[in-house]
């Protein structure tokens, strides 16, 4: 897959990840896993960017001892979420009159 | 790799980067590698799930922008002796023109670039503009009852304006390529950036 749609995508899938409840790295892995194989390394730079463009706040809470990350997302994430679904409506609509057209062939 | 030895390594490949940023990157990697432990899985297949420290820090720092990188690598965290603080200032006869230089022809260069890829607009827009004039000719010739130069204009006109479509092509091709090149410059001037730092 093209690097800067795979990039864009996992945006979205991560904010999706935490548009109900906030969570943490290792459970927004296991959430994305059935849909697409995302390492440690290519979600944290993907958290940051996301922090820097305010799509999401962080905050520290205790679990088991240990200090954990939990993200938040905010309004503009949720926006972010909007745009996506808009945008690939249009692009659904295309795809589904390609495939139509491609097996008539 | 143990867990310990890993985030050490982390560190220190992340060095040349602010204090805040390696504290939090290490300390994500490290609540990562514990959440896996607390899955079941031995610290040494949790740490060898990242990847190694060297790949991990390269793949962060690729991500940055690379004004934020370059910024990065000017600032060192080895505190500079007073003699090579002199020895720069001193220099800057030296350096500073031949540094100014080196950007100017660069930017130049990137800029005539652009330039060729301007004329070769302008070209469309002239060979456009021909091809409408020679048919409008063709158009009010009959008129004046130039019938065979109508014929000739005509033609000139499709043949300018097939040009047109081809050259349209050419100065789109062209524009494309400049902007490949950029990215291709940008991200091979971050690689060459990180490389030198893990080095």
């Amino acid at each position: 897959m093209d690097i800067q749609l795979k990039r864009g995508l996992l945006e979205v899938a991560v904010l999706a990840a935490i548009k109900n409840e906030p969570s943490y790295g290792y459970q927004i892995i296991k959430d994305l896993k059935p849909y697409v194989d995302i390492s440690e390394s290519t979600l944290y730079p993907i958290l940051r960017r996301l922090e820097s463009s305010s799509c999401l706040t962080v905050e520290s809470a205790a679990y088991n001892g240990r200090l954990r990350k939990y993200y938040h997302i905010t309004p503009l994430g949720r926006q972010k979420i909007q745009e996506f679904r808009e945008e690939w409506g249009q692009i659904l609509s295309i795809f589904d009159y390609i495939v139509k057209e491609d097996a008539r062939g | 790799m143990d867990k310990r030895t890993f985030l050490t390594e982390l560190a220190r490949e992340l060095s040349m980067l602010p204090e805040e940023d390696v504290r939090r990157t290490v300390a994500y990697y490290e609540e990562l590698i514990d959440d896996r432990m607390e899955d079941g899985m031995a610290e040494a297949e949790a740490v060898a799930a990242m990847g190694t420290p060297a790949e991990v820090a390269r793949q962060y720092l690729l991500e940055l922008p690379l004004p934020a990188l370059m910024q990065e690598k000017m600032k060192t965290r080895k505190r500079m002796g007073g003699i090579s603080i002199l020895m720069i200032l001193l220099g800057f006869p030296l350096w500073f023109p031949v540094l100014i230089s080196i950007f100017a022809v660069v930017f130049s260069v990137y800029l005539t670039l652009w330039a060729v890829v301007l004329s070769f607009f302008a070209v469309v827009l002239a060979l456009a503009v021909g091809a409408a004039g020679c048919v409008l000719a063709a158009v009010v010739l009959p008129f004046a009852g130039r019938f065979a130069l109508m014929l000739t204009s005509l033609g000139t006109g499709f043949g300018l304006a097939g040009f047109t479509i081809l050259f349209w092509f050419v100065s789109v091709w062209s524009a494309k390529g400049v902007l490949w090149l950029s990215k291709v410059t940008v991200r091979g001037l971050k690689k060459f950036l990180i490389r030198r730092e893990a080095a």
